[in-house]
């Protein structure tokens, strides 16, 4: 591409075209542009375009981000990459041009310089760091800062790569260089600038820029180790430091918000600085330790409480947090230190701000999980209170001591006057329960350094009483918050004399109030006494039942809690824990169903919505263990509403709507009411199986079907059709494993009759998996399978049935897959099902009572033993399928389990205790048969290890081999 | 100030530019507010697709130019070129793809970069679906950069005015202002004036003046 008035005029048109938004000259100029980036000299052309100071500015910072993405992808790229001369051209002038640009174009240039630098430099670009110190020593002598700070801000991009790169020779290298040649000039230009900072420079501006560059610039070269540099020079860089922290400049500070953000964002990188030290360099900085110290806490008595000053007062808190635990503690340990730090830096960072209140009312949700829920990092008031924690670390009576004072004078300041100090109060409870919790959010709760139990009876217990829910609701969330933290500590008897008082806050208008009612009291009913037993039954619950439903479930109709996640949590487990009758039954399943009919229209809020589904199932299960005849007011309830989920479609809530159709076939009475095998044809259809998030849902309700209605299957086609969704989930490795609950659940529901004239179908069906992919948990399976059908329906059959597909079928497969992975079945149901099933082919079947079959007859013994003795890791190496690599592009559900629709995992043999009594009284009376015969078998062909446990097994029962 | 081609309106606009990995649901987001339509098929942007969008305020009518940015990288066109002059912004992840999270930070580099001291939401898309992996707790970034989060979906509309209130009071300064229904059924209680639309755009332009940005530490804790 030549350079000329032609070229200048079209890259020109090309770009002021890219910043407009009708689409056809926007992407007619981006067409072009790309067909012209191909060109030899492209890079070059826009870059002297940038250069180019005739030119308007929005164009110029245009083809400037078109430069820098440009060489982003192709400067090092394998096809058309920039040609060498070409970069040589750039990297001439890119410098000069970057410090003369304007400061977006600045940005831009300096971006792409670290770009080109990120992959040549230093090595194939060993003139850059010359010329940037030759330049940033010309720009210092004419105090030049826009252009220092340009050379500094690349220097900050080029350097940035020290701080989190591993410490390899190659990047020690790189460093070693950098420092050589720049550590001198940073130092030089830092003091050159902060001399003009003290002689009161009329522009403070682009000179506190230039401080903040070369703070992070120290960061950089400082993070792997202290080099030799730098620590000769320590006391001109921390002189400096210190002087940022401790003079004001109102020139800057009372300019507006802006100012005072500038001088703040020097003063936090300092900060940085000096905390980087204090934790990596503590020998050689603890010469400045004591000033910086002073300093710091001097500041942070200064920072106000605006919220764009966090930054700051985090940087600082964390730099004194980190002394108060190092071995330098002392410095704390003087008369009225810890005093002024918890007056003057502390109790202001706890206390609420007007931007606590406004998120308090605005976002609740967003309250809550900074409050409650642990996203408090990097906020003042968590930060405050891990520097009174780390200084409680070696000075913990101290702090308790003055802890406490503070808490009494905070609480007499309200007492005096509550309108106009609550905000005291909240700081009193927000210190105690921060105090007392060794880590935010966890319920691992100590009272080394606050009387939790004093506090609860003088200041909490008072604010749950108060009449008016309404008053002060951030006092009464602090409160209720209280509660929940130490709801493990607190006793029963006083728990249950304020639970009318949590019960009223539901009604509490204030989202995080209702919330933290729901929150506290779902939490209680999880308390557990030593010994595991819950601390609160349905004793305690049934006095207060009706007003707590009632206002749970009023609370959803307070504005901006119509899908509150803590009430409906809360619904959740007061079902657990209270006693259902019929009347309660009636009213909770049309409140609940209410609530589905609303949310069916527009699913939002998943965990709200997971939690009603909860709710229904555990209220579905509770009720009709007690009166089985409810399941027919459920069903009167509850179908109309699943039908729209069914009829509408509603994706989320598909797997929710199977399981509970699951549980409501399985509560039912054979023979189950006619509407449910309309649902049953609802199944067979194979358009509702191609979601697969709908799959292991969609398995359980056939396999409740199964269960519940065999006649009804077994008539028409339906049972063909069962079988055809067996065959089609076991094709997928993603499904084959449901596939197989179907079957299993097919061979124990049905008579054999009926399944007699599939079973040939169905052993090719599973042949042809096994040829397709022979992978552990398919080979696993089958083995469940074929265990399966051989208790339930004999060795005979199994044995015949398969052979008829193929001769002699079943010999291979014994040998090639039976015997060789019976020891990687996990799980105790399994383990007995294959061990009784392989005991009983060893001792009943005639293909391995041929005396021609002893060898495969001995190593099945072996196997049934290694499985039986041998403990689950030893015998099973966990190979792990490659997981489907699903897309997360684009929308799609997922299936989550209903807990507590959930159905108990049945033992099909109940009738035997002890699979290894069961192993070796088989063998004793085989053997019985035939004496002699089977000890030389067994010594021939079981392993030595297993013969010993074998003969383990028989005196553990009594039992002998003869 | 007029861009170049700009449709020009005789009340407030401002470019929005929308920006996040591929596939989390940003173009969903502005159809979802231009036809109510949600596709659920991903069809990812090429470049960038520009679309008006009206609010109606208690303070008059107002107009964001949304630039719907691609996110993949092979379908980048200019990429950050698509920033220029933007007034302010949304970074989209999607709280189902860890990956969306941790490049957030890329982003909002890259943005800065363009657009200095321009109001900007995170949106943590997607959450309505159950199995999200980035929870609530562990989004942080925004409180570092002193922006404002909201967790959306562009499914079920869940927060989905949200973004664009703040960014509208960010914009025209003031607190309490808030969307209405239409100017029929609720006349403006107080006007934007254009002169002070353009002295606040001329304020933003004087904040970009400013001396070149660090790119602080974005590792996450």
């Amino acid at each position: 591409m030549e350079w000329n008035p032609q070229t200048l005029q079209f890259l020109s048109e090309c770009f002021l075209h890219t910043l407009s938004p009708s689409p056809e000259p926007r992407r007619r100029a981006e067409s072009s542009l790309a067909e012209a980036a191909d060109r030899p000299n492209y890079a070059l052309a826009v870059l002297r375009l940038v250069a180019e100071p005739s030119i308007d500015d929005q164009i110029r910072q245009a083809a400037a981000v078109n430069f820098k993405n440009h060489l982003r992808l192709r400067w090092a790229s394998e096809d058309s990459p920039v040609p060498d001369p070409e970069k040589d051209q750039i990297k001439t002038l890119i410098v000069p041009l970057m410090l003369s640009a304007s400061p977006k174009i600045q940005s831009q240039l300096s971006e792409a310089l670290a770009l080109i630098g990120h992959h040549d430099f230093p090595k194939s670009w060993p003139s850059l760091l010359p010329e940037l110190i030759a330049n940033l020593q010309k720009a210092s002598q004419s105090s030049d800062y826009a252009s220092i700070n340009g050379i500094l801000g690349t220097a900050n991009s080029i350097f940035k790569k020290f701080r989190f790169q591993y410490k390899t020779n190659d990047l020690l290298l790189d460093l070693k260089y950098c420092l050589d040649n720049f550590a001198a000039p940073l130092l030089e230009i830092f003091l050159k600038t902060a001399s003009l900072i003290d002689a009161g420079a009329a522009n403070l501006r682009p000179l506190f820029e230039s401080q903040r560059l070369c703070c992070r610039i120290f960061y950089s070269l400082n993070f792997q180790e202290l080099p030799e540099f730098f620590e000769d020079h320590m006391k001109e860089w921390m002189g400096e430091f210190r002087k940022y922290l401790t003079t004001s400049y109102p020139a800057l500070e009372s300019s507006g918000a802006d100012g005072v953000a500038l001088v703040d964002e020097l003063r936090a990188s300092v900060c940085e600085n000096i905390n980087l030290y204090m934790e990596k360099n503590e020998e050689e900085f603890q010469g400045f330790l004591n000033d910086f110290a002073l300093a710091v806490w001097t500041l942070l008595g200064n920072v106000s409480q605006s919220s764009s000053r966090d930054r700051l007062a985090i940087t600082a808190i964390k730099f004194l947090t980190t002394v108060s635990t190092s071995v330098h503690h002392t410095l704390f340990a003087s008369d009225g230190v810890i005093p002024q730090i918890c007056q003057c830096i502390v109790i202001p960072n706890v206390r609420l701000r007007e931007d606590d209140e406004e998120l308090f009312e605005m976002n609740y949700i967003e309250f809550i999980r900074r409050d409650m829920e642990g996203s408090d990092l990097d906020t003042r008031r968590r930060i405050a209170c891990e520097l009174l924690k780390g200084i409680a670390t070696y000075y913990g009576d101290a702090v308790k001591s003055i802890v406490s004072s503070q808490i009494q004078s905070l609480l007499s300041l309200y007492a005096a006057n509550p309108g106009a100090n609550w905000k005291d109060k909240d700081c009193a409870i927000y210190l105690v329960v921060s105090l007392a919790t060794k880590k935010a959010g966890a319920s691992v709760v100590s009272t080394e350094l606050v009387d939790v139990q004093s506090f609860f009876e003088s200041v909490i217990v008072p604010e749950l009483q108060n009449a008016d829910v309404n008053g002060y609701p951030m006092l009464k969330a602090g409160a209720l918050k209280f509660c929940t933290m130490f709801r493990t500590q607190i006793s029963k008897p006083v728990a249950l004399k304020f639970f009318p008082d949590l019960v009223r806050f539901l009604a509490a208008e204030s989202n995080v109030v209702h919330s933290y009612a729901a929150s506290c009291i779902e939490k209680l009913l999880l308390v557990k006494d030593e010994g595991g037993a819950a601390r609160y039954t349905s004793a305690d619950i049934n006095p207060i039942f009706p007003v707590l439903m009632n206002n749970l479930f009023n609370s959803f109709k307070l504005p901006e809690s119509e899908e509150n996640q803590y009430a409906m949590k809360c619904i959740m487990r007061v079902l657990a824990v209270a006693d259902i009758s019929v009347d309660v039954a009636r009213v909770c399943v049309e409140g609940l169903g209410s609530l589905l009919t609303e949310v069916c229209k527009n699913p939002k809020n998943p965990i709200f919505n997971h939690y009603l589904f909860e709710s229904v199932a555990i209220l579905v299960r509770r009720a009709c263990e007690r009166d089985p005849s409810l399941v027919s007011v459920f069903e009167a309830s509850l179908f109309p509403r699943l039908e729209i989920i069914l009829t509408n479609d509603v994706t989320e809530f598909l797997p929710y709507t199977f399981q509970l159709l699951a549980q409501l076939v399985e509560l039912n009475r054979p023979p189950i009411p006619p509407i449910y095998m309309q649902i049953f044809e609802l199944l067979l259809s194979p358009e509702t199986w191609k979601r697969s998030s709908n799959v292991p849902a969609l398995v359980r309700l056939l396999q409740a079907f199964l269960q519940k209605a065999p006649n009804e299957i077994t008539q028409g086609d339906r049972l063909t059709k069962v079988l055809g969704i067996f065959d089609t989930l076991i094709q997928a490795s993603s499904t084959s494993e449901q596939g197989f609950y179907v079957l299993n659940t097919v061979i124990e529901s049905l008579e054999y009759n009926a399944i007699k004239p599939y079973i040939s179908h169905i052993w090719a069906a599973l042949f042809r998996e096994l040829q397709k992919r022979r992978t552990v948990k398919l080979i696993k399976s089958l083995l469940i399978f074929m265990s399966l059908f051989l208790i339930k329906h004999g060795a005979a059959n199994v044995v015949d049935t398969m052979n008829s597909v193929q001769p002699d079928i079943f010999v291979v497969i014994l040998n090639q897959f039976w015997i060789p992975n019976l020891k990687l079945i996990t799980g105790a149901i399994e383990l007995k099902l294959t061990a009784v099933a392989s005991t009983r082919l060893v001792c009943e079947s005639p293909v391995l009572l041929d005396p021609a079959a002893s060898v495969s007859w001995g190593k099945m013994v072996d196997s049934i033993v290694t499985l039986l003795s041998r403990p689950e890791e030893d015998r099973v190496q966990e190979e792990p399928d490659m997981p489907d690599i699903t897309e997360n592009a684009g929308y799609s559900t997922t299936f989550v389990l209903l807990y507590n629709a959930g159905k108990k995992e049945e033992d099909p043999l109940k009738d035997i205790r002890d699979p290894r009594e069961f192993f070796v009284a088989s063998l004793s009376r085989l053997s019985a048969l035939s004496p002699g015969r089977y000890p030389k078998v067994i010594s021939e062909n079981v392993d030595p290890a297993n013969q010993a446990a074998l003969l383990q097994l028989c005196n553990t029962y009594n039992l002998s081999i003869v | 100030m007029a861009l170049p081609n700009q449709q020009t309106v005789d009340y407030p606009s401002f470019k929005l530019v929308i920006v996040g990995d591929g596939g989390t649901g940003k173009t969903t987001f502005v159809k979802r507010h231009l036809t109510g339509e949600f596709e659920k098929k991903y069809e990812p942007t090429i470049g960038v697709e520009v679309h008006p969008l009206d609010f109606f305020t208690n303070c008059g009518k107002i107009r964001f130019y949304c630039w719907d940015t691609a996110g993949q990288e092979k379908f980048g066109g200019l990429r950050d070129g698509y920033y220029i002059h933007g007034q302010c912004a949304i970074i989209m992840f999607d709280v189902t793809a860890r990956l969306t999270y941790k490049n957030v930070p890329t982003w909002h580099r890259d943005l800065c970069r363009v657009c200095e001291n321009i109001p900007i939401v995170l949106c943590g898309n997607k959450v309505d679906v159950k199995n999200r992996q980035v929870k609530a707790k562990q989004v942080t970034f925004h409180r570092k950069k002193n922006l404002q989060y909201y967790e959306i979906s562009a499914k079920s509309n869940y927060n989905f005015e949200k973004p664009f209130l703040y960014l509208a009071r960010k914009l025209a300064g003031d607190a309490n202002l808030h969307f209405v229904e239409s100017p029929a059924l609720a006349p403006p209680e107080v006007q934007i004036d254009l002169a002070a639309q353009q002295q606040h755009e001329a304020e933003l332009l004087a904040a970009a003046s400013q001396p070149l940005p660090d790119d602080d530490d974005d590792q996450f804790e």
